[in-house]
């Protein structure tokens, strides 16, 4: 049977308890949801007592489905207002999973000052223990310190200083299974702030002497089924860019279309793209020693990740991906790829999200604080976040403090949290799902691109968004995304894992319910937050600016949105 | 022996990437990356890049994001 450990940091003390048979058949996204409606009061402060920071694995951890160890972390966000998922691959899921854990639900606040780790040893039992030594130390070195202490095989959830000093843009990274760099990152919706509100620096989990077992309803069908699932995702994998190269493959697919945001969004042209896309990136890899083809977690047959190196050779960054390079690159008029994992490495170092510093940074260029494409004055930006200066704390609470702060006039933000690499004009389903989707600025949550709905009226957008944000529920709850974009071409499969492992007849439906449920669950949460339909919408400039680049602009409009939902 | 997608083409002299796609009857769209034996190439390359006979070109679409 799957255990949860609470930890209370007011007493600072640790319980491991059964978890929670309510709770039976979910996982990542649906148990988050699931949980928090019942214990973390919608109208609590983010950075006070009543939020709780939950980490959990999904439906199918501790089995050999290819990237069912992904990590799920939950609370009401920082920076959002909202609730919030944020999901992250790495080497932490894989250890809770071996140890028996289902979930982690972390409460209150301590009484006096100090910095604590949680550490799950060998023989499963959990502890509290004094981190203050760790105080102020980034992810990379307290990560090597971990490893000097308890093993390679020590897995690591951390904040760096970002979280200690609560920003709202501060991640939690998780050590990566093959490297051990904390290069994963839950990086939206500022929960490493949360992490850090709780006086809690890191959780170590530990290798276990004696991994878990998992009890299946039928452990053969379930094992027959799930090779020919780990088939399926690798067969589409050997097609897949992100395999083959990584997700960087994705500028070389929005550069042309004005998708690739450039200079905040302006749905310019950029002309350099290929100094920041896949084959530059493939070509540095090849001359410096890099790799890709990495996995994340084990038995992860997609292998996105990366290790970049600089142009001596040097280690400089891992898991360096479209996203920042979208964000931190050409929406900030910088064709540097060495300077974007330079920028990167910082970030994951000291623990932020780069999409929320890039949008920052790119807020400093579009008001005059610093030139556009400048990318050593990007770099000083940084510093200054993680050096805790007068600004340095504003970009460290990422893109609307920063555009606020500096009068700025066209902020691309939803729900607070900023938005990825992708310009909803130019892909309007993507732009309903950034819009509408409880998480905020979400482009995991709902991404059109691609698709055929991408030139198709505002009815089949809203409904390519509608299906996609449900069923992106539940491959929230049960794998990574990459994985999961493959699997979909056989659902059925999907639901024989799901009987095979929990019991009852296979049935799709009730997994697509899963994830209708789970949606309506934290649209319910954000209302009770005292979200309303303003919050559902884009930043005004998307529907006023066309696109310089196909004269696009977002035109679905409030009573579109509305109904989105209206299942 | 050239292959697109796993699909052997017949190669000849001065064949062209451009000539080899096209001959497997694939077609192009944004969404797609050309990769060839660990490269990546741009649309705009393929009329002009020669191939040698041995060549593994992959056609990868993206799916997704991220």
């Amino acid at each position: 049977m799957w255990s949860k450990l609470v930890v209370d940091m007011k007493n600072l003390s640790v319980s491991k308890e059964p978890f929670d048979k309510e709770f039976d058949g979910l996982g990542g996204r649906s148990l988050i949801a699931q949980y928090m409606i019942k214990n973390v009061p919608p109208d609590c402060n983010p950075l006070g007592r009543e939020n709780q920071l939950i980490v959990c694995t999904s439906i199918f951890a501790g089995t050999k489905v290819t990237t069912a160890h992904r990590l799920s972390i939950g609370g009401k966000s920082p920076l959002t207002g909202g609730i919030k998922e944020s999901n992250s691959g790495g080497f932490a899921a894989y250890q809770l999973a071996g140890q028996g854990i289902k979930m982690i639900a972390v409460k209150d606040m301590p009484e006096q000052e100090g910095l604590w780790l949680l550490y799950i040893d060998q023989n499963g039992n959990a502890s509290l223990e004094d981190a203050s030594v760790y105080k102020n130390l980034n992810n990379y070195d307290f990560v090597d310190k971990i490893h000097e202490k308890y093993g390679d095989k020590a897995a690591t959830i951390s904040i760096g200083i970002a979280g200690e000093r609560l920003y709202k843009s501060a991640s939690l990274q998780i050590s990566e299974f093959s490297s051990g760099h904390p290069s994963r990152a839950a990086a939206r919706g500022g929960l490493g702030a949360l992490m850090g509100s709780k006086g809690l620096k890191a959780i170590v989990i530990d290798d276990p002497h004696e991994r878990y077992k998992v009890e299946y309803a039928d452990e053969e069908k379930f094992e027959e089924l799930c090779r020919q699932f780990n088939r399926l995702v690798a067969a589409g994998a050997q097609k897949d860019p992100f395999h083959n190269i990584g997700t960087v493959s994705t500028i070389e697919a929005t550069a042309n279309n004005g998708i690739l945001p450039v200079d905040n969004f302006s749905g310019k042209f950029f002309s350099d793209y290929r100094e920041v896309g896949a084959a530059k990136f493939m070509t540095n890899l090849a001359a410096r020693g890099g790799k890709n083809k990495i996995s994340c977690q084990p038995g992860c047959v997609v292998q996105c990740s990366n290790c970049y190196n600089d142009k001596d050779g040097n280690y400089l960054t891992s898991g360096f991906e479209y996203e920042t390079i979208a964000i931190m690159g050409p929406n900030c008029h910088i064709s540097d790829l060495d300077v974007i994992a330079q920028m990167d490495r910082i970030c994951d170092d000291m623990g932020v999200d780069t999409i929320e510093m890039g949008n920052a940074i790119a807020m400093c260029m579009e008001t005059g604080k610093i030139k556009w494409g400048d990318a050593e004055a990007a770099l000083a930006l940084l510093k200054e976040a993680e050096e805790g200066t007068e600004f340095g704390k504003i970009m460290g609470d990422g893109c609307e403090a920063v555009g606020v702060h500096l009068g700025c006039k066209r902020i691309p933000v939803v729900k607070h949290q900023s938005m990825p690499g992708y310009d909803p004009r130019n892909t309007k389903g993507t732009g309903i799902t950034y819009a509408t989707c409880p998480q905020g600025a979400d482009h995991t949550a709902g991404l059109t691109m691609g698709r055929a709905f991408d030139d198709a009226g505002r009815a089949a957008q809203a409904y390519a968004s509608n299906k996609l944000q449900v069923a992106i529920c539940f491959s929230d709850s049960m794998m990574c995304l990459f994985a999961f974009s493959h699997a979909a071409t056989n659902l059925p499969l999907l639901a024989g894992l799901v009987s095979s492992l929990y019991g009852g007849e296979p049935d799709f439906t009730k997994i697509a319910m899963l994830g209708v449920k789970t949606l309506l669950t934290e649209r319910a949460y954000n209302k009770m937050a005292g979200m309303t339909k303003e919050d559902d919408r884009l930043p005004e400039f998307f529907y006023n600016e066309r696109s310089a680049a196909t004269g696009s602009e977002f035109d679905i409009n409030e009573y579109e949105l509305e109904v989105l939902f209206d299942f | 022996m050239i292959t697109v997608n796993g699909k052997k083409i017949d190669f000849h002299a001065e064949m062209t990437l451009a000539e080899a796609i096209k001959q497997a009857g694939e077609v192009l769209d944004a969404m797609t990356i050309v990769f060839m034996d660990n490269k990546v190439l741009h649309h705009d390359q393929l009329e002009n890049e020669r191939l040698q006979g041995c060549e593994n070109i992959k056609l990868l679409k993206i799916v997704s994001g991220g």
